[in-house]
């Protein structure tokens, strides 16, 4: 790789890692808040419902941010590797149409979801929160797709060999690959929602016991889960991904070797079981105390979350897609079109981060020292 | 069932600009109730009076919730791009590539910025709040600079030099050449020789191997950043959008006074009447007089279609508006006919050959470039009918915005004799209705004055994307799409957006029903 094509593969790389973070953060909590939500209405409990507003505000306060990274994929994909971003848009052109769709139901229900609480009736309020949930799972299942395709390139294959492109549009839905990253995926998103409303309800001047309990079996729950989907993708990997696979365990001749990461996210995970256990039995179905340490549940799981797309994305070095053994290289799908202006591309990377940072004070800001301590918030109806 | 090409490109075309009117009626409010708001915060500043603040705190919830839906309908328009145009994925790698690049830095500003905004208005000092959304609205109206200028590109492709006009005689030079002629000319052998051979041509850039022979087409990749036309377009159409959105907040307030009288509504009217006044001035007299010069000069076509110069006239009003010069004429189809006649028998081939000298053009080359010029000017001029009115009528619907804006300003501050004559005009109707019928025309003619430009702008590029060098037809997807599954797509598109729409209307004028419950539980009551 040559330093411009490594830009684009660091640069995409970076953006599809942070995209994949917070879109963990906001799928997970949007479940959460719409099923606290929904019984808090059927079961007349405030609690739950404040609860489900309160969880809502971590959503919030990330989407806008996780969406604004899809788009920089979109815009990086296009500008430096549009040979790939071309045949993506043909190949795996349905999927892509139903996350669009998704999406477009997505957001707008989420500001809905958010604006409206209080001022539309509780079941209509409610199935806003369950169309602003399930929209969220809907954008990976179209998206994984992308994911399936340059890990085992099934219907691509397929449109390289000639076969008719109606064909291919529809062959795209059949990869293997992409029914276990797809629940693996699924069930990391609930996972992580979990710890971390578990964590949002350790925080000092937001401790409440019988919410953190929520977040917490939520999240060992799908935890559990992730023992069955990890290792029915990482065997999926072995049959159809054999070069990442043989990278993910750093076997004789891996062409990047991944193993120690690998190592550590087994070990990031292991903390998070024994953090959860201890915290089982301290907040004693929300009926005990919250420990100190429940803060960590939360970090703990995005950092495992992190690891493994690292893994999954990076871990392919130097291939952009794989093929068996071996892969196409980002030189192959290369913007060779115009001369990329290297020292204005630094200097917008540069920008987007110095906005990363701004934008986690922001949260802290929100989350920690304002946003909480407005419960109810303020009406706002008289002007 | 599926649609086939031509069918695919019409209605892709449709969509597009269905997409693209909805996006532009939330990038407007985007743009407008900063200004509002900001207004608003510096009053509440210098008076203390706690009503500004209110009224701001509103329009910010408001604000939020369109910004998630622009921002949703503007990832749509650029997913859109790629998804629906892929052939435009060149445009985004060569001269698009700097100009979105930017955007998406002015756009993550825009919403860290606007985060911030909402979750500290009115728990940090007012200075502080005007600071922080002046900073949100110059990375709003940065964002609309950038991708002004991609679309500014495709209606006069700058740094393409003297290429469009070889192949098109009556086009302008488009400014210092920044392509690789030689490479330009391959890509458009390329797009030809795929149209004639029923295949995609926007697949063409799926090929490494065709892309490599391509090669390297822009040497500047700042090109689009810096050509007159993105800068005329730039200033009018983000003053365009502020307008648009300052109107739709004068609306809401005007009818909350008709509705309840209460005068508190008309202290923001007031607030917000002059900021519009001078922006619907200088709108016309300086940044559309700039829009105007540029289209006369680098969309001559357009300009002709405006003016439904079908043959060349004279005309001193418009020609000094057009060009500076009274006695330039309006230079009509029939001139620009005239000027492709003058190709002859000469084919691309003759074109190809004279830039690449043993380059193969296999069928393209056999084209006609006097036969082509003559059959895109057909295609522009049967345009000319809605152009001309649309561009006359966003015209007239200007002057009745000015109008109004300027009666409501007299009737709602003391001018000498103008505010007693206002009043005197309009007193049948009662204050309240007054200002809600001024302020029902302001938004309907802002609204159309906007629509009404945009759609000048686009249909009037026709029958190209790229102005001179790319038609739809060559950048449209492969994809074979069912027509159900795009009046699904363009079915969720539009309810999600209504109900979007009305989320606004339920979060400014519904009361909150649910503090009792939230407060019995926080335990504070």
């Amino acid at each position: 790789m040559n330093d411009t094509e490594m830009l684009g593969f660091a640069i995409l790389g970076t953006a599809v890692i942070l995209h994949i973070i917070i879109v963990n953060i906001t799928i997970g909590t949007g479940w959460i808040s719409a099923v606290a939500r929904f019984l808090g209405w059927k079961k007349n409990d405030a609690n739950l419902e404040i609860m489900g507003r309160k969880v809502f505000k971590i959503l919030i306060v990330h989407e806008l941010f996780s969406g604004v990274w899809g788009t920089i994929i979109t815009v990086v994909l296009a500008g430096f590797f549009p040979t790939l971003t071309a045949i993506a848009t043909d190949v795996i052109f349905y999927p892509i149409l139903i996350s669009l769709s998704s999406i477009i139901i997505r957001i707008p229900t989420i500001a809905l979801f958010w604006y409206t609480w209080g001022k539309v009736r509780p079941g209509i309020h409610s199935a806003i929160g369950f169309v602003m949930a399930l929209s969220g799972f809907a954008i990976p299942l179209g998206f994984r797709y992308i994911f399936s395709e340059i890990t085992y390139p099934y219907a691509v294959g397929m449109a390289l060999e000639g076969t008719s492109r109606d064909v291919v549009h529809t062959a795209v839905f059949s990869n293997p690959v992409y029914p276990p990253l797809l629940l693996h995926t699924w069930t990391g998103a609930l996972s992580i929602g979990g710890f971390i409303v578990a964590s949002f309800f350790a925080i000092k001047g937001n401790i409440n016991a019988r919410s953190a309990w929520t977040g917490l079996w939520h999240g060992a729950l799908f935890l559990g889960l992730q023992a069955v989907m990890g290792p029915w993708y990482l065997l999926t990997l072995s049959s159809y991904a054999p070069l990442l696979f043989d990278n993910v365990l750093g076997v004789t001749g891996a062409s990047f070797n991944v193993l120690p990461l690998f190592t550590l996210k087994m070990a990031v995970i292991t903390g998070l079981v024994v953090l959860t256990a201890a915290t089982w039995r301290r907040v004693k179905k929300g009926a005990g105390l919250v420990p100190r340490y429940a803060l960590l549940l939360g970090p703990l799981a995005m950092a495992a979350a992190t690891i493994g797309e690292f893994i999954n994305d990076g871990g392919r070095y130097p291939y952009m897609v794989l093929l068996g053994q071996g892969g196409l290289l980002p030189s192959d799908f290369m913007n060779v079109y115009t001369g990329m202006p290297i020292d204005l591309v630094y200097g917008i990377v540069i920008a987007l981060f110095l906005f990363v940072g701004l934008f986690m004070a922001t949260v802290y800001y929100a989350l920690n020292k304002r946003f909480l301590v407005d419960v109810p918030s303020e009406p706002m109806n008289d002007a | 069932m599926a649609l086939v090409a031509g069918d695919i490109t019409s209605a892709l075309l449709s969509v597009s600009s269905l997409g693209i009117y909805i996006h532009a009626m939330f990038l407007s409010i985007s743009l407008g109730f900063p200004v509002v708001i900001g207004a608003l915060l510096f009053k509440y500043w210098k008076s203390g009076d706690g009503d500004y603040l209110k009224f701001a705190k509103t329009m910010t919830g408001v604000l939020g919730l369109n910004f998630a839906l622009g921002a949703i309908t503007g990832t749509l328009v650029e997913f859109g791009l790629v998804q629906a145009w892929p052939g435009s994925i060149f445009v985004i790698a060569t001269f698009g590539f700097v100009p979105m690049t930017l955007e998406l830095v002015a756009f993550v500003g825009e919403i860290v910025l606007l985060i911030w905004f909402i979750v500290s208005l009115g728990k940090v000092r007012p200075v502080y709040s005007v600071l922080v959304i002046v900073l949100y609205f110059i990375f709003a109206a940065a964002s609309g600079v950038f991708i002004t200028a991609v679309n500014s590109w495709m209606n006069a492709p700058w740094g393409t030099g003297s290429l469009p006009s070889a192949i098109y005689p009556f086009l302008p030079e488009y400014g210092p050449t920044a392509i690789d002629s030689q490479s330009m000319i391959k890509l458009k052998v390329a797009l030809v020789n795929a149209l004639f051979s029923s295949n995609s041509p926007s697949q063409l850039i799926q090929d490494p191997a065709i892309a490599k022979q391509i090669g390297l087409t822009l040497r500047d990749p700042l090109a689009a950043l810096f050509s007159p036309y993105a800068i005329a377009s730039a200033l009018h159409n983000v003053t365009a959008g502020i307008i648009v959105g300052i109107s739709f907040s004068l609306g809401g307030y005007a009818f909350k006074f008709f509705a309840k009288g209460d005068k508190k509504y008309l202290k923001v009217i007031r607030v917000i009447l002059p900021v519009l006044l001078v922006l619907i001035i200088v709108q016309p007299v300086v940044f559309g007089d700039m829009m105007g010069k540029a289209v006369a000069t680098y969309d001559p076509t357009k300009f002709a279609l405006i003016e439904g110069a079908a043959h060349t006239k004279y005309d001193p009003l418009i020609a000094f508006l057009g060009y500076g010069d009274p006695s330039h004429p309006i230079t009509g189809f029939s001139d620009f006919e005239n000027a492709t006649s003058g190709l002859g028998g000469k084919t691309l081939g003759d074109l190809v050959a004279a830039v690449l000298p043993n380059y193969t053009a296999g069928a393209a080359g056999e084209l006609n470039l006097m036969r082509l010029g003559l059959d895109d000017l057909a295609k522009a001029e049967s345009n000319m009918p809605f152009v001309n009115a649309a561009y006359y009528s966003k015209i007239a619907f200007g002057i009745l915005d000015l109008i109004s804006v300027a009666v409501l300003v007299t009737f709602l501050y003391r001018i000498p004799v103008l505010t007693k004559t206002g009043r005197r005009l309009l007193s049948p109707l009662g204050e309240r209705k007054a200002v809600m019928v001024l302020a029902v025309l302001v938004v309907a003619s802002s609204v159309l004055v906007s629509s009404l430009g945009w759609a000048v702008r686009e249909v009037g590029r026709k029958p190209w994307t790229v102005y001179g060098l790319i038609y739809p037809d060559e950048v449209v997807t492969p994809v074979a799409i069912n027509p159900m599954v795009m009046v699904a797509f363009v079915g969720v598109f539009v309810v999600m957006a209504a109900v979007g729409v009305y989320g606004m209307y339920v979060f400014a004028a519904k009361p909150l029903k649910f503090m009792e419950l939230l407060k019995k539980g926080a335990g504070v009551e």
